[in-house]
C-alpha cells in the first residue's frame, strides 16, 4: 500500500505539474508584461482565487462541473468520458490548488527580470518570442524552477479537493496524504509512520532543492 | 549630408514633446535638464515610445510616419540603444553579451569591435565581475555589434567616475571615425557634450530649441560648479599636447594614441603679466572673450588659440581690472592636467 501510494503520489504530483506550466506560463506572462489592465486584473484574480478558497471548496466545485450531471460533465458522459473519481480527476483536483503557487512564484521571477533587458534586447534585433526565450527565460531561469517545483510540492500534499473530487480509491486517487488519512481512520500506526516519513522526506527534497535555486538566482545578480 | 529626419510631437500632462531636427554623420547631442524629454525622443526614435504624431526616417527607411500609419517595431530599426545603466544580461559572459545581436552576414567584425574597444581581457567573464566603465564598454560593444544605422546615447556616463567618463568619452569618438556610424548623444552634463558632440541642441519642456556652438553651451554652465575643460587629442610620445597647434605640457608620456585631457576651471589662474607664476609650467597666451558673472566667482572664456574656460575670486577679478579682448595669460601646471589613456 506505502509504495503503490507513493508511486501513485509522484505519478499524479508530475502530471498535474505538466499541467500547469503551460497554464502558469501565459497566465504569468499576461500578468506581468501585458498592457491590458482588465485582462491584467482578471487574469490575477483567476489566479489567486484557488490559493484562498479552501481545497474541499474547490474540489466541490470541480465535482460540479464533471459530474454526469453537470456543465462540462454532460458532454464528457455523452462522449463516453468519466472523469469524477478516477486517476484524471486527482490529477485535475493537485491542479488546480497546486497552480496558484506556481503561478505566484513564475510572475515574481518574470517580475525580477528588468524591463530594460528586454528592451535592449529588442533594440539589438530580437522578436518578442526571441526576446522571451533568450532574455526573460533565461534570467528567471532558476526562479521559474523554484516555482515549478513547488506547484509540484504543493500537489505531492493535496488532500481536500482530491478526497471530494477524486474519492480515496486504492490505486486510482489515494495519494500519500489519502493513505494517511485512510490508515489513521483504520488505526494502522505502522503504515501511518512510513507514509509520514515518506511524506517528510518528498517535501524536504522539494524543499532544499527550491531553496538552492532561489539561492542560484539571487547569486546572478550580485 | 542628412541622415536622419525627426519630427515629433507627444503630449505628456505637464508638458507636450515637439521637435524638429535632423543629424548626419556627426555626434550629435540633446542637452538639457532631466524630466525635458531628452530619453522620450530616444525612445521614440528606438520605437519604444510611440508620438502622437511625427515622422522619422532613416536615409530612405521610414521608421515612424503617422500620416500614413507606418511604425516600425524596435527590432526592425537597426538602432544601437545605450542606457544609463549598462544593462548586460547577467547570465551571459562578455561575449555572448557582444554577440546577442550579431549575425554573420554583418559589415562590422566582432573581433573588430574587441580590438577597437580594447576588451580583450574582459571576454569570458560576467557582468558581476565588470567595473562601471568597463561594463559600460561592453554595452556600447555589444550595441556596435548589432551593426546599427545610428546609435543612441543615453546619458551612458552619467553613472561612473570621472577616469571611467574620459575614457568612454574617448571611445565614442573612436567609434563615431571608425565606423562612420552616426551617434545621438543625451545627456545633461555640459562637458560631456561640449568635448563629444559636434552639434548641440537644446531641449526646455519638451521643445528642441535650434543648435548652439560648443561655446556657447559652455557659457550656459552652472557657475557655482566645477568647469571641466575636456580636449580630445592625440598623443605623440612625448610629455606634451597639441592643441590647434598650441603644445601642453603634461606630467607623463602620452603614447601615439587618442587620449582624454581634462583641466578643471579652478586649477587654471590668469594674468595680465607673463612673469607672476613661474611656478606653473603652462603659459598660454590667448584673449579674454567672456565674462560670466556671480556673486564670489567669475567665470571667464578666453581664446588661447582653443576655447578654455577658468574661474577666479571677484576680488582677484576686480584687482585684475579685465575687460573683454584684453591680452591675458592663462597659466597652469602640468600636473592638474589629467590624461585619460585607453
Amino acid at each position: 500500500m506505502v509504495i503503490q501510494s507513493l508511486i501513485l503520489t509522484i505519478e499524479i504530483a508530475i502530471i498535474a505539474t505538466l499541467i500547469n506550466v503551460p497554464l502558469a506560463f501565459i497566465s504569468s506572462i499576461i500578468v506581468t508584461r501585458t498592457e491590458i489592465k482588465s485582462l491584467k486584473f482578471i487574469v490575477d484574480i483567476f489566479i489567486s482565487l484557488p490559493l484562498v478558497l479552501p481545497p474541499v471548496v474547490l474540489g466541490y466545485f470541480l465535482l460540479i462541473i464533471f459530474s454526469p450531471a453537470g456543465y462540462l460533465g454532460q458532454i464528457l458522459t455523452n462522449l463516453g468520458v468519466e472523469v469524477v473519481f478516477t486517476k484524471f480527476a486527482a490529477i485535475l483536483a493537485c491542479s488546480l490548488v497546486s497552480f496558484p503557487l506556481m503561478a505566484r512564484a513564475i510572475i515574481i521571477a518574470f517580475d525580477s527580470v528588468d524591463k530594460d533587458l528586454e528592451k535592449i534586447a529588442r533594440s539589438l534585433g530580437s522578436t518578442k518570442l526571441k526576446m522571451f526565450f533568450t532574455i526573460t527565460l533565461r534570467e528567471s531561469f532558476f526562479g521559474v524552477c523554484g516555482g515549478i517545483l513547488l506547484g509540484f510540492a504543493r500537489a505531492l500534499g493535496e488532500f481536500g479537493a482530491t478526497i471530494i473530487f477524486a474519492g480515496n480509491i486504492e490505486g486510482v486517487s489515494r495519494t500519500i496524504p489519502l493513505a494517511i488519512f485512510q490508515s489513521i481512520q483504520t488505526g494502522d500506526d505502522k503504515n501511518v509512520t512510513l507514509l509520514i516519513s515518506c511524506s517528510v522526506v518528498l517535501g524536504m527534497i522539494s524543499v532544499i532543492i527550491n531553496n538552492i535555486l532561489i539561492s542560484k538566482s539571487n547569486r546572478k545578480y550580485k | 549630408m542628412k541622415s536622419m529626419n525627426i519630427q515629433l510631437n507627444k503630449k505628456y500632462s505637464d508638458f507636450i514633446l515637439n521637435c524638429n531636427f535632423s543629424i548626419n554623420k556627426k555626434i550629435t547631442g540633446i542637452f538639457g535638464p532631466s524630466g525635458s524629454g531628452k530619453s522620450t525622443i530616444l525612445n521614440c526614435i528606438s520605437g519604444f515610445t510611440k508620438p502622437e504624431a511625427g515622422y522619422i526616417s532613416f536615409k530612405n527607411k521610414i521608421l515612424y510616419d503617422s500620416n500614413n500609419e507606418i511604425y516600425l517595431n524596435p527590432e526592425k530599426r537597426n538602432i544601437g540603444y545605450v542606457t544609463q545603466k549598462s544593462n548586460l544580461f547577467p547570465s551571459m559572459n562578455v561575449l555572448d553579451n557582444i554577440k546577442y545581436g550579431y549575425q554573420d552576414n554583418y559589415e562590422i567584425e566582432v573581433n573588430d569591435i574587441i580590438n577597437t574597444m580594447n576588451i580583450q581581457d574582459l571576454l569570458i567573464r560576467f557582468p558581476s565581475e565588470l567595473s562601471g566603465g568597463q561594463a559600460q564598454k561592453i554595452s556600447i560593444s555589444r550595441a556596435l555589434a548589432s551593426n546599427p544605422d545610428i546609435l543612441l546615447m543615453d546619458e551612458p556616463l552619467s553613472e561612473l567616475d570621472t577616469q571611467s567618463k574620459l575614457m568612454i568619452l574617448n571611445y565614442l569618438k573612436k567609434i563615431n571615425i571608425r565606423y562612420k556610424i552616426p551617434i545621438i548623444y543625451v545627456s545633461h552634463d555640459i562637458s560631456e557634450m561640449i568635448a563629444l558632440c559636434d552639434d548641440v541642441y537644446m531641449i526646455e519642456e519638451g521643445t528642441l530649441k535650434t543648435k548652439i556652438t560648443s561655446s556657447e553651451l559652455s557659457f550656459q554652465s552652472n557657475i557655482n560648479t566645477d568647469f571641466q575643460n575636456i580636449y580630445l587629442l592625440e598623443g605623440n610620445d612625448s610629455k606634451e599636447l597639441l592643441i590647434n597647434g598650441i603644445k601642453i605640457k603634461v606630467n607623463e608620456t602620452v603614447n601615439k594614441t587618442q587620449v582624454i585631457m581634462m583641466l578643471s576651471s579652478s586649477a587654471i589662474m590668469i594674468s595680465n603679466e607673463k612673469s607672476i607664476f613661474d611656478v606653473a609650467d603652462n603659459t598660454l597666451i590667448g584673449v579674454l572673450k567672456k565674462i560670466k558673472n556671480s556673486e564670489s566667482i567669475i567665470r571667464l572664456f578666453c581664446d588661447v588659440g582653443f576655447e578654455i574656460v577658468l574661474d577666479i575670486s571677484k576680488d582677484y577679478f576686480d584687482k585684475l581690472n579685465l575687460k573683454l579682448n584684453d591680452k591675458i595669460y592663462v597659466i597652469f601646471k602640468s600636473i592638474n592636467v589629467n590624461i585619460s589613456l585607453s
